[in-house]
């Protein structure tokens, strides 16, 4: 019961925030961080109900599975919702401030609320084809969002990832069709099952292709990323900070890993082509990364990168893996949003976000500059940061499964990582003064106060991991059900 | 059988649409064709031969209907075509002010 | 079945002229037109429900969408739509061709596909299945209604404050 909460309190937010955010000010603000804050608090009850049942379902209206939905949470599901309503809850924080400089701010709320109930409803849902409905409902609120801006280039890049994502909608839905056919059944446990039952056909590999191509364009591994650069960088950054933070991995790689892994079942020549996809987009978007002025193009390459990380941890198939890629996954979306948060932070007191004409700034927003730091080395994987226990752990997966070349090739895109972050830090924070940029304090309270809270869960996790590792990983690992 | 490839090629049809026109409502009109042909593929996989029309009146024995669900399913699909449709639309015709073209050869102001 | 053959062929003739065509405007009444051939297709297979929705939503409502959005610009002169034509009718001499082969091709293969249905017996309804058995989807596909028209408000106005 509490897990179609989820999906309802966003939509009755949304719905509150459309009737009075026009006429109450401040209200849409109030409304979205409060249900945030809901949200997050049910997320973390979520995950204590789940520690002891281990698994939750709810069947909408009494209807049992082969036509009836089904709302599902195991383990990873709510590993999954605890980091979406996290980052979404320290966007809205910081969007207190940041949105101030567009009009008509209450219809963000509004639209950022739908964009939850999707990544939500895609986390729980237990149904094949009400996970493409919740799919379309994340990704529609995303397109318009990215257009928030509706400036030249926010337009474009909206209408690129607009019919990039569509094409992956279809591609899925197609897949959806076809395992309907072939199971005449929607539920994932029921498709899962019928399909243990029957020889593996030929129409099975099709399906497979057809989602492999979707969800790689949603989590936009290389040679599908063309839109995401582009929807990253010119979409408003608290949209950026969820995008690159949650969106792309609900989307694109827990779908994914919910198909693959627990319905239609992972055979070795599939984790060979996520092994290869996951290394070619670690090192094009490190190295795509390097070449960038802009702090939000090179944020954007850098995610690339690291959902490279990830993919090819999902890629070894062993538990380890899979276990290295959720924790990965949770730690880009922290340190990644507090990038986004620092960039937002530089450019709202500036006005630039190009690299070459920023400098010196450690000395006017020590906060800022100290936080992206945190960030940084967490993302390049530096100990004892969080980021470093899971790039190990995919690391030690990688050696283990015998990929020796896979796990150098990572260690060598992570010292990419390194330098790039530093180069940055080094011309925006740490070099001489420019004249231009005298006058400049540190940004609002929404800012400081959400990059406090994600820094230090960078610390936190990543000191902490080591004794934290065998009392709460290690078993909450062990259910994951995949 | 040649049923279903028939529609997948209509899918083909939409899919070179998308990829390879450079005015912007073509795209769009690509898209639709994509759309129409799996809400087609969706209705023939719930199909049987000599089967009737899964709507209930009173008085009728449930013999050989076609299968209901796929075709809740199309509804469904059809909707969310459409607001898929309305919103690139509107970007469309956003963009046509911005740019004074349709022409996609011509919006490039992001490298991508 | 050889009727529906011939109906989905036609579909196809239509979806091709409609993507084929240099004007605007003949693309959007060729969508429309596709659209009307779908929904005899899809008459004729037993669904009326899906059929009257998509004649009203596509056909209908979407052609007014983008018959409005074409009057933005102003159509091509016939010259240049006559030579377009005759570089499209030396580019693409082959594909018949290819179309044949592939045919051919498939037709000596036989791909195994294995289309059985399991037999269902509990819900026969579509307008059950829809209102009450799948409320999720349901509830998603306003909602998705709702956040495009919300999507479409948000294009329309100026983003940045001055």
């Amino acid at each position: 019961m509490i897990l179609i909460f989820f999906v309802i309190t966003p939509i009755a937010a949304a719905f509150l925030i459309g009737l009075a955010g026009r006429y109450v000010k401040n209200f849409s603000d109030s409304a979205a961080n409060l249900t945030t804050v809901i949200l997050f608090a049910a997320s973390l009850y979520t995950l204590n109900l789940v520690n002891t049942c281990h698994i939750l379902v709810y069947k909408i209206g009494g209807w049992l599975p082969p036509a009836g939905i089904c709302v599902v949470a195991d383990g990873l599901a709510v590993f999954m919702l605890v980091t979406v309503n996290l980052i979404s809850l320290l966007v809205m924080i910081y969007s207190i401030n940041y949105m101030n400089s567009y009009t008509e701010k209450w219809k963000f709320h509004a639209l950022y609320m739908l964009m939850l109930v999707g990544m939500n409803g895609v986390i729980i849902s237990g149904d094949l084809f009400n996970l493409y409905v919740f799919l379309e409902l994340a990704s529609i609120s995303a397109y318009a969002l990215v257009a928030f801006g509706t400036e030249a280039s926010s337009l474009e890049a909206a209408f690129k990832y607009a019919i990039m994502g569509s094409i992956a909608s279809l591609f899925i839905l197609l897949g959806i069709a076809l395992l309907y056919s072939y199971t005449s059944t929607l539920s994932m446990f029921d498709i899962a099952a019928v399909l243990a039952g029957k020889p593996r056909a030929f129409l099975i590999n099709f399906v497979s292709v057809l989602f492999l191509a979707g969800f790689a364009l949603k989590a936009a591994l290389v040679p599908f990323h063309a839109w995401l650069p582009d929807a990253h960088s010119s979409a408003p950054t608290p949209v950026s900070a969820t995008l690159s933070g949650v969106f792309i991995k609900t989307l694109g790689i827990y779908a994914m890993l919910r198909v693959f892994f627990s319905v239609i079942g992972a055979t070795s020549n599939l984790l060979l082509v996520l092994m290869v996809l996951g290394l070619v987009s670690m090192i094009a978007g490190a190295f795509l990364a390097i070449a960038q002025n802009d702090m939000k193009r090179m944020f954007a390459y850098s995610s690339i990168s690291q959902v490279g990380y990830i993919i090819i941890g999902l890629g070894c198939g062993s538990l380890i893996g899979i276990a290295g890629a959720a924790f990965h996954l949770f730690n880009h979306s922290i340190f990644k949003s507090l990038l986004f948060i620092n960039s937002a932070a530089v450019e709202s007191q500036t006005g630039s976000r190009n690299m070459d004409k920023l400098s010196g700034l450690a000395a006017k927003m020590p906060l800022t500059a100290v936080t992206s730091v945190m960030a940084s080395l967490s993302a390049a994987g530096l100990p004892p940061l969080a980021g470093f226990w899971s790039k190990l752990i995919i690391i030690m997966a990688l050696w283990i499964s015998g990929h020796y070349i896979y796990a150098l090739i990572a260690v060598l895109a992570s010292i990419l990582t390194l330098a790039y972050f530093l180069l940055m830090q080094r011309k925006i924070f740490f070099s001489e003064p420019n004249q231009e940029l005298s006058g400049i304090k540190e940004a609002g309270f929404g800012f400081s106060l959400a990059s406090i809270i994600l820094a230090s869960i960078i610390a936190v996790v990543g000191v902490a991991f080591p004794f934290l590792v065998n009392s709460i990983f290690v078993p909450f690992w062990n259910f994951l059900g995949v | 059988m040649s049923l279903y490839f028939l529609c997948f090629i209509l899918f083909c049809v939409g899919l070179y649409c998308l990829l390879r026109k450079r005015n912007i409502i073509k795209i769009i009109i690509g898209l639709g064709i994509i759309e129409y042909s799996v809400n087609m593929f969706l209705i023939l996989i719930g199909y049987r031969t000599n089967g009737r029309a899964p709507i209930f009146a009173r008085n009728q024995e449930i013999s050989n209907m076609v299968d209901p669900l796929p075709q809740a399913l199309c509804l469904t699909t059809i909707v969310i075509g459409l607001s898929i449709t309305l919103l690139v639309v509107g970007l469309a015709v956003r963009i046509y002010e911005k740019y004074g073209t349709f022409d996609i050869t011509k919006i490039r102001r992001l490298k991508g | 079945m050889t009727v529906n053959l011939i109906i989905l062929v036609c579909l196809i003739l239509a979806s091709l002229w409609t993507v084929m065509t240099r004007s605007l405007l003949r693309s959007a009444l060729g969508l429309a037109l596709t659209s009307i051939v779908l929904t005899i297709l899809m008459f004729r297979l037993n669904s009326p429900l899906a059929a009257v929705f998509e004649l009203s939503v596509c056909s209908g409502l979407i052609s007014v969408l983008f018959i409005s959005t074409i009057s933005l610009t102003e159509p091509m002169s016939r010259q240049e739509t006559l030579k377009h034509m005759k570089a499209r009718m030396t580019r693409f001499w082959y594909l018949p061709l290819v179309i044949a082969g592939a045919g051919a091709a498939l037709s000596l293969i036989k791909i195994p596909l294995d289309f059985r249905f399991a037999p269902r017996e509990t819900i026969h309804d579509v307008r059950q299945i829809l209102w009450q058995v799948r409320q999720l989807d349901l509830i998603g596909q306003i909602i998705i209604l709702l956040s495009g028209v919300f999507g479409v408000t948000i294009l329309f106005r100026e983003g940045r404050k001055k």
